[in-house]
């Protein structure tokens, strides 16, 4: 990942944020995750760490079997 | 006078004849016979029947709707492009069984009643399990008994409900909309089908059997099975609520273990349990707007997730390796691969402008308006996981992540193949810009837009930081890993442990004890028997009679023979 490329993501926020914020959020688009302008921010980054921290810490230990498990 | 044939009988009768052609055109005609069955159904008229009368029965073989049409059209367009992807492929037993696999699907999807419908579905796990043992490893042979194992018992469940639905007074075999408070024939009916749908606890086979099918056999089989499956759901058991809660769970499921796959064909498995669970919960929801997103999400998501087995297959084909942790650095060596792969990436998390984005949506937005929070942010959340894995994970570690290392050689991969994946690629893109064509073939108006202000955002934001945490993470604990995952099996193989302790080895020890308490009795009993003065002589005990030893003095038998004489004769002067 170059420089650029993060620059380009964090343009992309930025806009998102911003549209959020002046856009009308009229019903059925005016629950909380539509109105709160980082939701979607905080849904993606929460939820990507917590489906790989709740696979790799607790699930993990207890199913990850070596290769030749089976093989017996 | 017939005007028309069935679909499945192209594809049927190509199968039969394909052995019989020369094999330099054996690959042309695959999908010159493809080719034709498309174009069958693309027009073949809304309302066409073709009956047969089958000793008292008449079996409607061929019955045709949008829905049929629209599921037709997607199994005929990917067998043909699956066909050109394995073009290189010179061996009939694998073409044949693909003919008979697609035609098994489409006559499923045109069955107009139940009898048609389950023998073209036993035609379909047959023709199936052929595409895994193709492989020809003992791996792959055994994942296939496993495969034809769950299939039999399905079919054996979906014939029995069949059978106890056709047995009630007045039931007619025809196809129709079931409700669940019609008794146990029904339950029996969804059990079958649910196990081609992989649903969650029935799901196995398919993260177990597709990693180890051939390269060309897993585009065919990622397309048929589950997907037939969802057409028949949305035939016959639309707005059964179980299948909102089966469906849901299905796709955080089947993404949590894609997240610790290490196998890449593995990881697209458990994203097909993952995307199949939408298009089960949409069933599940039951309202036009969710059927449509269900239908539409099954159509897009064969021809992204056979790109996607396109692309994997390619790597496995070239190099020989399918594991994450024996990959990486191919990107200088597979730029078109990549691209074409990323294109099926990016359509399956859902990117602006892939069609992903414009059917997975549709459920989505179902959902919500229905008012099933629940279920659309699981949805949502799932969407995240499949971005992860299949959109940043597989390809980073596959073809980046490091130099690539010096003993994995890549090959050239034949022409065909490629071409294969940029004609479903063309479509993933078409259909993202222009969801109109895919919206006409669905079985109710769509009068909604994908392309509103609030999803651009939503995307945008859900897609920039999924990977900025993938990011973060990447190295840290996302690392791929040598291990293969339990799954199911955990529920057998873990508590057997303790079901051993606490159940089995008591009852074990018990017996050992008892045993050992008779053994040694009986040696002690043989013993005595072959000397009984062993009980009363002190002193040193030989084990075997000997007369010589043991016979006691004359006196002292004369003595107990008086002895007793005296008593007797006490006893019976005494007694009077």
């Amino acid at each position: 990942m170059k420089k650029w490329h993060w620059l380009i993501l964090a343009l992309l926020t930025i806009a998102s944020i911003i549209a959020g914020l002046l856009m009308h959020h009229e019903p059925p688009h005016n629950h909380l995750w539509d109105t709160f302008p980082v939701f979607w921010v905080l849904f993606g980054f929460i939820g990507c760490a917590a489906l790989i921290v709740f696979a790799k810490k607790i699930l993990a230990p207890i199913i990850y079997k070596k290769e030749d498990y089976y093989n017996d | 006078m017939i005007d028309w044939i069935p679909p499945a009988f192209i594809m049927m009768v190509g199968a039969v004849l394909l052995p019989f052609l020369p094999k330099k055109i054996r690959s042309t005609a695959f999908v010159f016979i493809t080719f034709c069955t498309l174009l069958v159904v693309w027009f073949i008229p809304d309302g066409f029947i073709f009956q047969a009368k089958v000793m008292n029965y008449s079996l409607t073989l061929c019955k045709v709707d949008a829905l049929s049409r629209i599921f037709g059209i997607i199994f005929a367009f990917i067998c043909m492009s699956g066909g050109i992807y394995a073009f290189h492929i010179k061996e009939t037993g694998q073409q044949s069984a693909a003919l008979i696999y697609a035609g098994g699907a489409l006559g499923v999807t045109f069955a107009g009643d139940f009898f048609t419908l389950f023998i073209y579905w036993e035609m379909m796990a047959v023709a199936s399990t052929y595409l895994i043992w193709a492989r020809r490893t003992k791996t792959a042979q055994d994942a296939g008994i496993r495969y034809l194992l769950y299939h039999v018992l399905g079919g054996g469940l979906l014939f029995a409900g069949i059978l106890m639905h056709i047995g009630k007074p007045g039931a007619s075999i025809d196809i129709m909309t079931l409700k669940p408070d019609m008794g146990l024939s029904v339950w029996l009916m969804l059990l079958g089908v649910v196990i081609n749908a992989a649903v969650p606890p029935l799901h196995a086979w398919l993260s177990d059997a597709y990693p180890k099918a051939t390269v060309t056999g897993a585009v065919f089989l990622s397309a048929f099975t589950t997907k037939t499956a969802v057409y028949v759901l949305a035939r016959v058991f639309p707005g059964w609520e179980i299948l909102l809660i089966l469906g849901t769970i299905m796709t955080v499921y089947g993404v949590i273990f894609a997240v610790l796959a290490n196998d890449i064909r593995g990881i697209l498995a458990y994203h097909i349990i993952s995307q199949v669970g939408y298009m089960v919960a949409g069933i599940g929801i039951g309202t036009a707007m969710a059927i449509n997103g269900a239908v539409s999400h099954a159509f897009s998501h064969i021809l992204y997730k056979a790109l996607l087995f396109m692309g994997a297959g390619v790597v496995l084909q070239t190099t020989g390796k399918s594991k994450l942790t024996e990959l990486g650095g191919l990107g200088k060596k597979q730029r078109l691969t990549f691209w074409l792969y990323m294109v099926a990436a990016f359509s399956i998390s859902g990117f602006p402008f892939f069609n992903g984005f414009i059917s997975k949506s549709m459920t989505v937005a179902a959902a919500g308006e229905k008012q099933l929070y629940w279920v659309m942010f699981l949805m949502t959340l799932a969407a995240v996981g499949t971005f992860l894995s299949v959109g940043l994970k597989l390809p980073y570690f596959t073809w980046f992540s490091k130099e690539k290392p010096a003993e994995l050689k890549v090959e050239k991969a034949p022409r065909n193949m490629h071409i294969g994946m940029a004609i479903v690629a063309f479509f993933c893109i078409l259909h993202g810009i222009f969801p109109g064509m895919l919206y006409k073939l669905l079985p109710t108006p769509v009068n909604w837009s994908p392309f509103t202000m609030h999803h651009f955002i939503e995307t945008v934001q859900i897609l920039v930081f999924t990977f900025a945490a993938f990011w973060w993470l990447r190295f840290k604990l996302l690392k791929p890993k040598p291990y293969i995952t339990l799954d199911l099996d955990w529920f057998y193989r873990k508590p057997a442990g303790v079901f051993q302790e606490i159940v089995v080895d008591p009852w074990d020890k018990a017996f050992n004890k008892a045993e050992e308490l008779v053994l040694r009795a009986a040696r002690r009993l043989v013993e005595i028997g072959k000397n009984p003065y062993m009980l009363f002589a002190r002193g040193s005990r030989e084990g075997t009679y000997s007369p010589d030893k043991y016979r006691p003095a004359v006196g002292k038998i004369v003595i107990a023979v008086l002895g007793l004489f005296i008593l007797v004769l006490f006893f019976a002067l005494t007694k009077k």
